[in-house]
């Protein structure tokens, strides 16, 4: 063999052994670009907890014990498991888990799951167990277009949803008949909120839109100068909504007109590095709005004045927080698709005397799926498939149950 | 963030979608835009590489013959490459070294274009972390627009134009590069390499995003008009059914050509050779490289 060739043997070995570093590929065959395992939080009812797995399991915990009520219900969906795509936008006839970023939804005895493949499942939960069929699937038949990311929302028996391909729903969440839809030129992963009669969402189109929920005509738009993935709060008649602009907005909710946007322009310090991703919550009269920069932006929810120092957490907040009290759990990732490189942590922010104190998760797992809390009891769903419960009071993990199990385990 | 994210990926990325902000909000455009403008930039390794590389190919029969005389011998015939080496002013590292400089400037703009296309909420979040605090231009760029021609870049192309362009433009590329040899067992391995490495990159990109492949094509287009350039049609000569001293480019002297130093040896091969660096010393270029 001449050189030349040992050569060209040479670089394609080099070339081939790196491509998954030059490809940016980590986790078996996920590329950077398409990794795709869901974060879903969950929901409570009574001494029940609902949760979906990492790896598309319904499975409902007892509130007390912490134990697994069996059955658990596994979610699969037709894919190729392709690199490059979503399961719902992949051609391909493998069977796989189905990947969800919906929380799951509890309306009496009814949970609500929304999956990348864009349907909604219906599970009845009678005498404490899970009914492995599902009581109702929209659509009966055939597939969707889109994948539901941002979640699923219930109010007055009606079940509203966005799927990616930017289509907004409404369905009646007694057997999951149609009532309406609404197609917008976009793509949507926010989940939609209903306050009264008018559904709010944000768009990837830099848009936010309210929608007659009767209907689902259109009752106002406001264009902003960003893309949005965060889910809006309704409160004393303002919608309040981050964006990829780095701006947080407040609109009338009646007409749609900008009440304030945080940064105004005014400010010389403290304005937002990155977006805002997570769903804001409000205390006392005061938006406390998440932000990927790592900062808790606390602004008055009149004025959009910054009414304390942002509260520095260090890394990105992806994951919606939650109020205890006078307390905000929040929990931060480090946003790396890189799982030796995640470390997340989860901070009780008193608002009282704006006191923060960190709570210790074990290393190597992040936090983008929203908590959800009872009581003293905060939820925390990380990317290593464990469901933490934390007592606030205590400042301490109470108990820890692995979601990745094997159905019938 | 480690250092190559910090120093040559985040740039590339931020480069990358101000590009785009700047060509009419089109990925697809940004890709090709940055592809060449990289690929220029680096024109001057470039040509180093290629020329080194068609000197080691014009060495060729020379390194035969050795084979010939010393190939029980090995010593003595890594000393009689080595000088032959020497005396032409060609090494393996000349042409490897130009690459591997090359190299982590590609990885970082194919890494980029993976990054930046982030189709699902993990990427996007991911995304996040790369983008510059001090260029507000950025950030409500993302996430890009996706779609160019009748593509969706963050996904595979489902018409299967990408796979064959990108096989297409590979094995053209490589047909270029592929030395014409008389050894069987050499021309089995240079046909197995023509046609491996475009079968490959068209198989994968069956299921990369199309932001990738165009990238690919991108690239490879590049490379076959800088190869022609540098060093002529190569391989596809034959193929266009002309001799490569037919051709009608500027028939301008390489300096790198006239280094060819005098051989040492007198025999069938070596006088193609002496032909052909005489040929190149009177204004063709390309004389010595067709004479078979």
């Amino acid at each position: 063999m001449n050189v030349k060739y040992k050569i060209l043997l040479v670089i394609l070995a080099i070339f081939l052994l790196s491509m998954p570093i030059i490809s940016g590929c980590t986790g078996g065959l996920s590329c950077a670009a398409a990794i795709s395992r869901g974060w879903a939080g969950g929901a409570v009812s009574g001494d029940t907890l609902f949760v979906v797995s990492m790896t598309g399991k319904v499975i409902a915990i007892d509130a007390n014990s912490g134990k697994v009520r069996e059955p658990i219900v596994q979610l699969v969906t037709q894919a190729s498991g392709g690199l490059s795509c979503l399961p719902s936008s992949c051609g391909g006839q493998t069977t796989s888990s189905l990947v969800l970023y919906a929380s799951p939804v509890v309306q009496g005895e009814i949970v609500y799951v929304g999956g990348t493949d864009g349907k909604i499942y219906a599970y009845s939960f009678v005498d404490n167990k899970l009914l492995e069929d599902p009581e109702w699937i929209y659509p009966r038949q055939g597939t969707m277009s889109g994948s539901i990311i941002g979640g699923i929302t219930v109010d007055n028996d009606t079940v509203y949803f966005a799927t990616s391909d930017g289509i907004i729903y409404a369905l009646n969440a007694d057997g999951l008949y149609f009532e309406w839809s609404h197609k917008i030129d976009s793509k949507i992963w926010s989940a939609p909120v209903v306050d009264g009669n008018t559904l709010y969402i944000g768009c990837f189109n830099k848009t936010v839109y309210a929608l007659n929920t009767a209907d689902g005509t259109e009752k106002w738009e406001y264009k902003t100068d960003g893309s949005i993935s965060s889910t809006p709060v309704v409160y004393d008649n303002k919608v309040f909504i981050g964006d990829y602009d780095r701006h947080f907005y407040a609109l009338d909710a009646t007409t749609g007109n900008l009440v304030w946007k945080f940064p105004s322009g005014n400010e010389v310090n403290d304005n937002p590095q990155n977006w805002f991703w997570a769903k804001p919550v409000v205390l006392n009269g005061i938006i406390y709005a998440p932000c990927l920069d790592g900062k808790i932006y606390a602004l008055d929810a009149s004025t959009g004045n910054l009414v304390h120092a942002p509260y520095v957490l260090g890394d990105s907040i992806s994951s919606s927080p939650v109020v205890i009290g006078d307390s905000i759990i929040v929990a931060t990732s480090v946003a790396s698709t890189d799982v030796k490189k995640q470390r997340g942590k989860v901070y009780i922010i008193n608002t009282t005397n704006g006191s923060q104190q960190e709570l210790g998760l074990p290393p190597l797992e992040d936090i983008n799926a929203p908590l959800f809390a009872q009581g003293n009891i905060v939820y925390i769903h990380t990317t290593k498939d464990n469901l933490y419960w934390i007592d606030t009071a205590a400042k301490d993990i109470e108990l820890k149950v692995l979601l990745n199990l094997s159905t019938g385990e | 963030m480690d250092i190559w994210e910090l120093v040559i990926l985040r740039p590339v990325i931020n480069v990358l979608i101000v590009v785009s902000k700047y060509l009419f909000n089109n990925l697809g455009l940004a890709i090709i835009v940055l592809t060449i403008v990289i690929r220029g930039v680096m024109y001057p390794l470039t040509k180093k590489q290629l020329q080194a590389s068609k000197r080691m190919q014009e060495l060729q029969p020379k390194i035969q013959e050795l084979q010939k005389k010393y190939g029980k011998d090995r010593q003595r015939m890594a000393k009689e490459q080595g000088a032959l080496f020497k005396e032409a002013g060609v090494t393996n590292i000349g042409c490897i070294l130009p690459m591997l400089i090359q190299m982590p400037i590609w990885i970082a703009l194919y890494q980029s274009i993976i990054r930046v296309l982030a189709t699902t909420p993990e990427a996007l979040l991911n995304l996040s972390r790369y983008l510059y605090s001090p260029w507000s231009v950025v950030f409500p760029m993302v996430p890009l627009k996706s779609q160019f021609l009748w593509l969706d870049l963050g996904t595979a192309d489902k018409l299967l134009v990408l796979p064959v362009l990108v096989g297409g433009t590979m094995w053209l590329q490589q047909k270029m590069v592929t030395p014409k040899t008389v050894n069987p067992q050499q021309q089995t391995q240079g046909q197995m390499m023509l046609v491996m490495m475009p079968l490959l990159f068209a198989f994968m990109t069956l299921s990369f995003p199309s932001g990738l492949a165009l990238y690919w094509v991108t690239s490879n287009i590049i490379s076959i008009v800088m190869q022609y350039f540098v060093t002529g049609w190569g391989g596809l000569a034959g193929l266009f059914g002309k001799k490569k001293t037919d051709d009608n480019r500027p028939s301008k002297p390489s300096s790198e050509y006239k280094k060819l130093p005098p051989t040492r040896e007198i025999d069938s091969t070596a006088r193609n050779i002496v032909t052909g660096s005489q040929k190149i010393n009177k204004g063709s270029r390309y004389g010595n490289s067709g004479s078979k």
